[in-house]
């Protein structure tokens, strides 16, 4: 069950964050996530 | 007699999966605005200083006896930054209320289905937290002043909260709050007003927005509370149901909501529900839920709700809190008493009060704590 939102930049299989190449996957995915991650649970948050 | 926090974590694990435990665990529905009267502090001033309040609530939990709890106030300072219009703190004390809103238009309903969290932002944000989107940098600082204040309140409470529940060996039962969809398109996007009349003209829609609403709750609850376990688990009020035909309810508010809860419960995690007002017309359908269910009453018998779905799903709820402001001590124990006896034997029981305790007219202290302590005593199985 994923969401996929224009707004939120996650690191999608074979779309490579801009600026990053595919074999850096492992080294910045988790933390971009993590934003990500973070700023969407904010905003929810103000919804609740 | 004191248990230990090992002891009262079993215990709890076990009436979730609704087996038998040593004793009928007490959960505590006393909110800290409660402890922060009863401790005698100003609830203003406590709102706003989080350490006031643990330091409220470990005098609570001092003088009134209970195996666990768990909270998260609406901190005034965080509401101040970021101009909520959806949740108000009242002018004599700063204790957050929460008006009629309505973020999202009907005519809207399209935009938000395509893209839930961007219509959430675009839209909807803007109507209830003006101060978030002013023009040029102001709206911007805005929105660090909300976040700064949001990490500063919860992390100092949390961290409080984490000795005081060590010192006194409670458990903090409860991590992350979410909604079931049909709820969150009604509490801030549509309002009561709103979703009632879209309920009648526009069933389409109203539905294709829940199904829009269902993966950011499963999300939410992921990231809210990112290890499954028995406990803490996710805490879920349902509002509107009560106010609904069956017919609509199956329709538009059960799919969405039961997946949600199965999805959840699949991956690990427990969920307690609050089944705000009278459930009786539903109890076919709450059988459909599964053990990892924490079904918590407010106005439904638990003698019937036991018979019904207590085989499968934990019980807990239903200990009217007026008697505890109105009754005598001895009645107040005699009530519960007759709660205990029908809702306990077998195990899947968990004893808590009705609804939170918001404030000492809620209340009256002798008696919460008379209750709490026949039930800690009374409550063992033999």
């Amino acid at each position: 069950m994923e969401i996929k939102s224009e707004l939120l930049k996650y690191w999608e299989d074979g779309k490579p964050a801009e600026g990053y190449k595919a074999d850096e996957e492992n080294i910045v995915k988790v933390p971009l996530h993590a934003v990500e991650d973070q700023l969407f649970a904010f905003i929810m948050g103000l919804m609740y | 007699m004191k248990l230990t926090a090992e002891q009262r974590k079993e215990m709890i694990k076990k009436a979730i999966m609704c087996e038998q435990p040593e004793r009928v665990p007490v959960i505590s529905k006393a909110e800290p605005s409660y402890a922060i009267e009863y401790a005698g502090y100003d609830l203003k001033t406590a709102l706003w200083d989080p350490e006031m309040i643990v330091k409220a609530t470990d005098k609570m939990y001092t003088d009134i006896y209970c195996d666990a709890g768990g909270n998260m106030p609406r901190f005034p300072l965080i509401y101040k930054t970021n101009s909520s219009r959806a949740y108000v703190p009242r002018e004599i004390d700063d204790f957050v209320q929460h008006p009629e809103v309505a973020g999202l238009e009907v005519d809207e309903y399209d935009k938000y289905i395509a893209d839930p969290f961007k219509c959430i932002v675009d839209t909807v944000l803007p109507r209830l937290y003006p101060a978030l989107v002013k023009d040029g940098m102001e709206g911007n600082l805005n929105i660090l002043r909300a976040m700064i204040a949001e990490n500063q309140m919860k992390s100092q409470y949390l961290s409080g909260m984490a000795a005081v529940e060590k010192k006194h060996e409670i458990i903090n039962i409860r991590r992350g709050a979410i909604e079931a969809p049909f709820d969150f398109v009604a509490d801030l996007l549509r309002g009561f007003t709103g979703i009632s009349k879209d309920v009648r003209r526009d069933q389409g829609r109203l539905l294709a927005a829940t199904e829009a609403t269902l993966p950011l709750m499963y999300k939410l609850a992921k990231i809210l509370n990112p290890n499954p376990g028995t406990i803490p688990f996710i805490f879920m009020p349902l509002h509107m149901p009560s106010y609904m035909r069956t017919k609509d309810f199956e329709k538009l508010y059960w799919p969405t909501f039961k997946k949600l809860i199965c999805d959840l419960v699949a991956d690990g995690y427990t969920i307690q529900i609050f089944f705000e007002k009278d459930w009786s017309r539903y109890y076919e359908y709450l059988q459909e839920l599964p053990t990892g269910v924490i079904a918590y009453f407010e106005d439904d018998d638990l003698g019937v709700v036991k018979q019904k779905i207590g085989h499968k799903l934990c019980i807990m709820g239903n200990y009217p809190i007026t008697m505890l402001r109105l009754n005598t001590k001895q009645e107040c124990i005699d009530k519960a008493k007759e709660i205990v006896d029908k809702a306990a034997p077998g195990g899947g029981y968990l004893f808590c009060m009705d609804k939170s305790i918001l404030d000492l007219s809620d209340a009256k202290p002798e008696n919460l704590i008379a209750v709490s302590e026949f039930v800690h005593e009374y409550g063992v199985y033999k």
